[in-house]
């Protein structure tokens, strides 16, 4: 697993830990039934404050991409991560279709739209 | 308390061995012009000087407060510096004892009599600066204390003779010597009990920063 | 969570400086950084709190105990700024003293640490560093298994890398749950990275104890121009100073005041820069 953070950027740390870790799951690097490093472990190699960790991980674990067994850690959880893309994906369909209302309406074209989207997701 | 002793005769350690050096070589030194015998009224109080040495080291860095926070009462702090001070007093005494005997078995005239006398009178002397200046060197300015050392020793011949002349008042004293110096003996002894049971005492209240 | 550390309502009055009703504490498995100006009243606050120095008022419980006791100093590990230890010791010799006073001293632990900072072992303490006196001395805060380290200013004066050296040590160390820190520090730099919760302390009071991510990730610095700030909601100011050219505003919710104020530039805050404002500016 790896994990870049810096607390220059305007993005909680958190919230970077988070988003890193859900992509990892994402993208298949971090595989289900994996261990994930303790909370203290993980705030110790970042040189970060352990509540900080904890955030990042009671998160993850809200959105179902974590468990954690007592007395045993943290663990890539199994189930309910297609669910979770399921859901992310509707959001984003709901999001452009009122995107497009606007553009329609107000006669802006797909590309540039595109563009848009382009620009947008590129800049953190 | 037998950590912080350890510490402070490591402190002490090059002080302690040359005043034993000091004290044998002067001890022969001296039988050529007087009683070696004397030197037993000086040495135990010349060996105290380490006791003041680690009381400016431990002023020096931060070891007074440290302390604290360690579990070690502070009677025992206290404590500790006056069982430092009674054993450096012993040693010297003992050390001094060394030519005093050395010399006797070669034939040189040592009255156990005399032995004994100097070296009650060394003692209480002793008993009675420390009671004055250990306090006085750990509740007040260290570097004082070595002035406040020599004037107390000062001091304490003078209350000797004192306490000598009263008790001359109820016994004659030339003829019971040894007695009426161990009555001098005890009341050093009491005197640096007490010393002790007051300084820890006062440091129980003391804002140590 | 239980709290390792406590103090309520310290007290303690000086001729021209007061500590008053000082209270916060140290969860179990934290680390709280202490924080405030030269002066303020963290030393006295830490010195009351271990019975160096005689408070007025106010109650200490460290492990859920009143007061301290030997049982309870046997699980302490304090690190004073400067020499914590006279310097004609060795470490070496420092083991044989340490030995005799804790009855937990383990003697193994301390000289693979020593071994871990290359701190030559029979060496006086004399010939070291500012940085090897200060690794030695968290050295033996960490060798008689203590529970709680108290820090009083122990890297001031040290360079970044022995700095790093030393977080490492303190990260080390609350690696096991019942263990924590309280750490005393001008070096806000090094608080912001590894605290839990910061406390301010200012003239003998203490301002606030929140949770580091809070001020660093939601406290902002608004700054605006004085049309601008007379129009400011006046309960979103925590404590402004007016400066030459702008005013400067810490708020709670940077993200909010943004929104709500989008023509002013609402910056995130440093811890420093949080306790400059409190400290220069104004309610």
């Amino acid at each position: 697993m790896e994990i870049v953070v810096s607390n220059k950027t305007s993005r909680p740390l958190y919230e970077q830990i988070s988003t890193q870790v859900k992509a990892q799951i994402m993208s298949g690097e971090l595989k289900a039934g994996e261990p994930l490093p303790s909370i203290r472990s993980l705030a110790k190699s970042l040189q970060i404050s352990a509540l900080t960790v904890q955030k990042a991980y009671d998160l993850l674990q809200a959105d179902g991409f974590i468990e954690t067994t007592a007395g045993k850690g943290c663990f890539v959880s199994a189930q309910n991560q297609d669910f979770y893309l399921e859901e992310q994906q509707k959001k984003i369909e709901e999001h452009f279709n009122e995107a497009i209302e606007i553009a329609r309406t107000s006669g802006i074209p797909l590309d540039k739209m595109l563009n848009l989207l382009t620009l947008l997701y590129e800049e953190d | 308390m037998k950590g912080v002793l350890l510490k402070d005769l490591y402190i002490a350690k090059s002080n302690i061995l040359v005043t034993v050096v000091s004290l044998v070589v002067l001890g022969f030194g001296l039988s050529f012009l007087l009683e070696t015998s004397a030197l037993l009224v000086l040495a135990p109080v010349a060996s105290t000087t380490a006791v003041f040495i680690s009381i400016t080291s431990d002023a020096a860095s931060k070891w007074n407060k440290n302390v604290i926070t360690m579990p070690v009462s502070r009677g025992q702090i206290i404590g500790e510096k006056f069982v430092f001070y009674l054993l450096l007093a012993v040693l010297g005494l003992i050390t001094a004892l060394i030519p005093c005997l050395i010399l006797g078995a070669f034939g040189v005239d040592m009255p156990l009599h005399s032995l004994c006398l100097y070296g009650s009178i060394g003692i209480s002397a002793t008993l009675l600066a420390g009671g004055i200046s250990l306090p006085c060197a750990y509740l007040f300015d260290p570097e004082k204390s070595q002035i406040v050392f020599m004037m107390s020793f000062m001091a304490s011949t003078g209350i000797i003779v004192g306490i000598v002349l009263l008790t001359n008042l109820f016994i004659p004293v030339k003829e019971n010597i040894l007695f009426a110096f161990n009555i001098v003996l005890a009341i050093s002894a009491v005197w640096f009990f007490i010393s002790y049971r007051v300084a820890v005492k006062v440091y129980q209240k003391r804002d140590i920063t | 969570m239980t709290n390792a550390f406590t103090v309520s309502g310290l007290t303690k009055t000086y001729q021209d400086f007061v500590l008053d009703q000082v209270s916060f504490a140290v969860p179990s498995g934290s680390i709280v950084g202490l924080i405030g100006e030269n002066g303020a009243g963290k030393s006295t606050t830490i010195n009351a709190a271990l019975g160096l120095i005689q408070k007025e008022a106010g109650q200490v419980s460290i492990f859920g105990k009143e007061g301290l006791d030997g049982d309870t100093k046997e699980e302490i590990g304090v690190v004073f700024d400067g020499s914590n230890y006279p310097e004609i010791l060795s470490p070496r010799k420092l083991n044989g003293v340490m030995k005799n006073i804790y009855r937990s001293w383990d003697e193994t632990a301390y000289f693979r640490l020593l071994k871990q900072f290359s701190l030559p072992p029979d060496k006086p303490l004399k010939q070291f560093s500012k940085g090897m006196k200060m690794k030695l001395a968290i050295s033996v805060a960490l060798s008689h298994h203590s529970k709680l380290l108290i820090l009083d200013e122990a890297t001031s004066g040290l360079d970044p890398v022995i700095r790093d050296d030393i977080l490492d040590m303190l990260l080390d160390f609350v690696q096991e749950e019942d263990h924590s820190i309280l750490v005393s520090s001008h070096i806000t730099s090094d608080l912001e990275k590894i605290a839990d919760y910061i406390v301010f302390i200012h003239e003998g009071k203490v301002v606030f104890s929140k949770p580091k991510d809070e001020l660093v990730e939601q406290y902002g610095v608004l700054k605006c121009g004085a049309a601008q700030f007379d129009a400011l909601d006046k309960a979103d100011i925590i404590v402004y100073r007016k400066m030459d050219y702008e005013w400067q505003v810490l708020v709670a919710d940077r993200e909010k005041m943004q929104k709500k104020y989008p023509k002013a530039m609402v910056v995130p805050a440093t811890i420093d820069e949080i306790m400059l404002l409190y400290v220069k500016g104004e309610k």
